[in-house]
């Protein structure tokens, strides 16, 4: 496999142009030439992308029944029908790097497909609907806001419009965070339980805190901002939002530094990330997994009866 | 990133304005426009043209956006009339066109009309925050949960300013 950092001797002539192209700001359309790792890498994290997307939306799909009212309900729903839409166009770029979207979705229903860390986890109460809706959807759209200027035009575009459906999804988050926290003291209680389980995923989300110069991501212009600095982003827009409305965060040392205009916080367990996005299924995961194979038999004979075809969840 | 496609590959855009002379009249048109009586009819469409739509991209990012329409007899005819008439002054990095006939529009406004509340779906279905803040900060405060801990100045200063 290429160094997915080639060094200038590394490169030949048009690979060296077309480095120059994307450091100088340059977007890359489908039917441009592109060298093969910058397909590679952009076709893993876009696929990744929509896997997630998919796989982000299990967990509260879990809560439209149980949703505290009907509006609830239905705004639940909605959102969840986006995340899906999402994944479709999502996917629809992802095929345009030369993988065939049924293969995806194949490998992803299969448990072979990676996603993001935060959609492994199990939820338990009304509280994790807050934490999914308002501080993980943050992250997402602090992660996403920057792939708003990503060099792969096509995802660009797909990304301008997520984006802004993800504004929408922030309100509904909030709206929920507040309510729980003007609540009865067991509301608040929920909500605080719920912040303390997911802040370690949340932290991890980011991922590590990877050096410019060594993330391929950002060499070959997928996207534009280090790990660390989208955390600290996270961090500066969503603690004080949390501690506004009295709910703490599980570690001591958080801090925000006026010195160094950064936040302090104590490095979560990357193991444990490692383990849970690389190993086999978590629970949860095969849990949900297992449910969208269910469903996928139970309504394959409309697919042979539109399409003519099997689902691409039974391939696997 | 245009000019960088694949020389194998066929550029719908690529048409030699050499080939089409957009400027040149036809000397039958004024036969075929006239009337009976021998007035020209500037407003007639020959018979031997159709009606295209064209579409531009304005910036990279943007999506292809109708921006008008046009008279021609062939795609190829199409593409340079629609580059004259709407792409002379930079308007944009790609443009499009397709035949009127293929667009399938519908435009009774009724079948567009909501007929259930679905604002839970737009952002007005989420509104008086700032009275709903205020509730769960009080709600904070009667819990004792009120420590005013440092934190950044208002606004998303700092992570903009980070990266």
């Amino acid at each position: 496999m290429a160094n997915p950092i080639p060094t200038r001797d590394q490169m030949d002539a048009r690979t060296a142009e077309f480095v120059d192209h994307i450091h100088a700001g340059g977007k890359v359309e489908a039917t441009d030439w592109m060298p093969e790792t910058y397909r590679r890498l952009n076709l893993k994290f876009i696929e990744m992308h929509a896997n997630s997307e998919i796989m982000g939306a299990l967990p509260e799909r879990e809560w439209i029944a149980r949703a505290p009212s009907l509006r609830r309900k239905r705004s639940l729903a909605a959102k969840v029908q986006d995340e899906v839409g999402h994944g479709q166009l999502i996917y629809r770029v992802a095929e345009s790097l030369g993988k065939p979207r049924s293969q995806m979705y194949a490998d992803l229903v299969a448990g072979r497909g990676r996603f993001h860390n935060v959609f492994h986890y199990p939820t338990f109460t009304w509280g994790d609907v807050a934490c999914i809706g308002f501080l993980v959807d943050g992250a997402a759209i602090v992660t996403q806001r920057a792939l708003t200027d990503t060099s792969y035009a096509p995802y660009l575009r797909v990304m301008r419009r997520v984006v802004a459906e993800e504004s929408l999804h922030y309100r509904h988050g909030e709206d929920i965070l507040l309510a729980m926290a003007s609540g009865t003291d067991e509301q608040f209680a929920m909500l605080q339980e719920a912040v303390n389980r997911w802040w370690t995923p949340i932290l991890h989300f980011f991922g590590t805190d990877t050096a410019r110069e060594d993330d391929p991501s950002i060499f070959w212009g997928i996207k534009p901002r280090t790990n660390e600095e989208s955390r600290q982003e996270w961090l500066t827009t969503y603690i004080p939002k949390l501690w506004d409305v009295g709910i703490s965060l599980p570690d001591p040392t958080l801090a925000w530094d006026p010195a160094t205009r950064s936040w302090t916080y104590q490095q979560p367990d990357w193991g444990e990330l490692a383990a849970l996005v690389k190993g086999e299924p978590s629970e949860a995961t095969a849990t949900r997994l297992y449910w969208k194979q269910a469903l996928a038999r139970n309504n394959d004979w409309i697919r042979e009866v539109v399409l003519g075809e099997s689902s691409p969840a039974l391939a696997a | 990133m245009m000019g960088r496609s694949d020389a194998g590959q066929a550029d719908p855009t690529a048409v030699d304005p050499t080939a089409v002379d957009p400027t040149a009249v036809d000397p039958t048109d004024g036969d075929r426009a006239a009337g009976d009586d021998g007035t020209v009819d500037h407003d007639a469409v020959l018979p031997t043209t159709t009606m295209w739509e064209v579409f531009g991209r304005r910036r990279i990012n943007d999506s292809l956006e109708h921006v008008g329409q046009i008279h021609a007899a062939d795609r190829e005819t199409a593409l340079v009339l629609a580059r004259e008439t709407h792409f002379r002054h930079e308007e944009g990095v790609a443009y499009a066109v397709v035949r009127s006939d293929h667009l399938h529009v519908i435009d009774d406004p009724s079948l567009l009309e909501r007929r259930v509340d679905i604002d839970y779906r737009l952002q007005k279905g989420y509104s008086g925050f700032r009275d709903k803040r205020e509730a769960a900060r009080e709600a904070a405060r009667s819990r004792g949960l009120d420590e005013l801990q440092t934190r950044p100045a208002p606004g998303r200063d700092v992570a903009s300013e980070a990266s």
